[in-house]
């Protein structure tokens, strides 16, 4: 694990210092004046439309897919519904509002310690270079001579997780690893590498594997991952 | 058992949001022409800048203070940079990341913030969005829109590259 020689209380106290030296450098506002375009005065009005209509509708976005999975938690039988929500006793949903799509963890975590998993199979040529683990979040970043990467990556699933994807929904494919279903997101043109993302529901575990890989190569890796006795 | 949720209605909200755009739109413009060169491309940067912060309202506390307008500055940075990068890679130019973003002139006696300034934009945005606004991986996420987990990592290779600065100049923090 890297050591470095300043602590968060350094860091604190320097972003602080640094954000003021940014801030003196610019102007004060009441000296900036701008002919701005009709094209962006129109966008800002909307905009400001927005701001309340947007809370709105996330809340009660949110509200029907927690109602959904209270509903689910509470009957003995499987509602058959047509929504982007999927929930079992680990409580996660997945969102899809705008050009985003948001999973949405809930419930306690199951552990306090993670498991050590690793890909046990890596395409020739790559090499761990970088790695990061805390209690709950493990993470490993692999490269090639060619500056193909592979970041895999790991954590508890518990209330206020999120993960999010920007881009089309509609480009997402299910797979599987290991019998677990996992989706598959294609890289486009707000990512440049391709996602997948899968959850052991067994252990609480959600599972992220990012790369410029073929999809292939990339299931081959996610179906190697397995538990070792000591980290790489 | 069902859960009923309380949807509230944020008037409030939307004055929060009308303040921040009056207050503040004309220096990230500013600061988004600083990057762009153009108040055209620096209006779309701000537009962005203001979509992202639309989406995290609630992270702003206090509309008038040196934190709000940091995070603001930040904000239109970060989009004014995704704007370049784009253009740039359109017209099949190479960027030069140590040249982006705004410039921070070296900030006095303090030797570990005298290196974060000279951090390439990405990591200090992150680090100043992290150590002086205080948000978490997940707030940082959302209004970074890219995973927490890459946040963790983006912080994490912010640190080694100010580490690496400060060996390269034998500084001791």
């Amino acid at each position: 694990m890297t050591e470095f020689s300043f602590s968060e209380d350094d860091l604190k106290t320097a972003a602080v210092i640094v954000s003021d030296a940014m801030l003196d450098s610019l102007p004060d506002p009441s000296e900036i004046h701008f002919e701005l375009s009709d094209d962006f005065i129109k966008k800002m009005d909307a905009l400001c439309m927005k701001a309340k209509q947007r809370t709105w509708t996330r809340v009660v976005l949110k509200r029907v897919a927690m109602i959904f999975l209270a509903i689910l938690l509470g009957l003995s039988t499987w509602l058959t519904v047509d929504t982007e929500a999927r929930a079992v006793a680990i409580k996660w949903i997945r969102d899809v509002i705008e050009d985003n799509i948001y999973y949405r963890f809930f419930g306690n975590s199951m552990g306090t310690e993670l498991p050590n998993f690793v890909p046990t199979w890596l395409p020739d040529g790559f090499a761990l270079t970088e790695s990061d683990d805390t209690a709950t979040h493990h993470m490993f970043f692999y490269e090639d001579a060619e500056s193909n990467m592979i970041l895999f990556d790991y954590c508890f699933l518990s209330e206020g997780l999120q993960a999010q994807y920007s881009g089309d929904d509609s480009e997402r494919e299910t797979v599987y690893i290991r019998e677990v279903p996992a989706d598959f997101y294609p890289a486009d043109e707000t990512s440049l590498s391709n996602n997948l993302i899968w959850i052991d529901e067994s252990n609480g575990i959600v599972f992220f594997l990012d790369s410029n890989l073929e999809k292939e190569v990339m299931l081959h890796i996610a179906n190697s991952v397995d538990l070792c006795n000591m980290l790489n | 058992m069902l859960i009923y949720l309380q949807a509230i209605e944020r008037e409030d909200d939307r004055a929060k949001f009308e303040k921040l755009y009056l207050n503040y739109h004309n220096l990230m413009i500013y600061a988004a022409m600083k990057i762009l060169n153009n108040q055209q491309d620096a209006e779309d940067a701000v537009h962005q800048a203001f979509l992202t912060l639309i989406d995290n309202l609630d992270k702003v506390k206090d509309t008038t203070s040196r934190e709000t307008k940091s995070y603001l500055v930040v904000i239109a940075e970060h989009k004014a940079i995704d704007m370049l990068r784009a253009k740039k890679k359109i017209l099949d130019l190479d960027y030069d990341e140590a040249a982006e973003g705004l410039e921070v002139a070296p900030p006095g006696d303090n030797l570990l913030a005298h290196a974060m300034a000279k951090l390439p934009s990405r990591y200090r945005e992150v680090l100043l969005l992290r150590y002086r606004n205080g948000y978490s991986n997940a707030e940082l996420g959302a209004i970074l829109h890219i995973k927490p987990e890459s946040v963790q990592r983006l912080v994490f290779r912010a640190k080694e590259a100010l580490q690496k600065i400060l060996d390269e100049e034998g500084i001791e923090v």
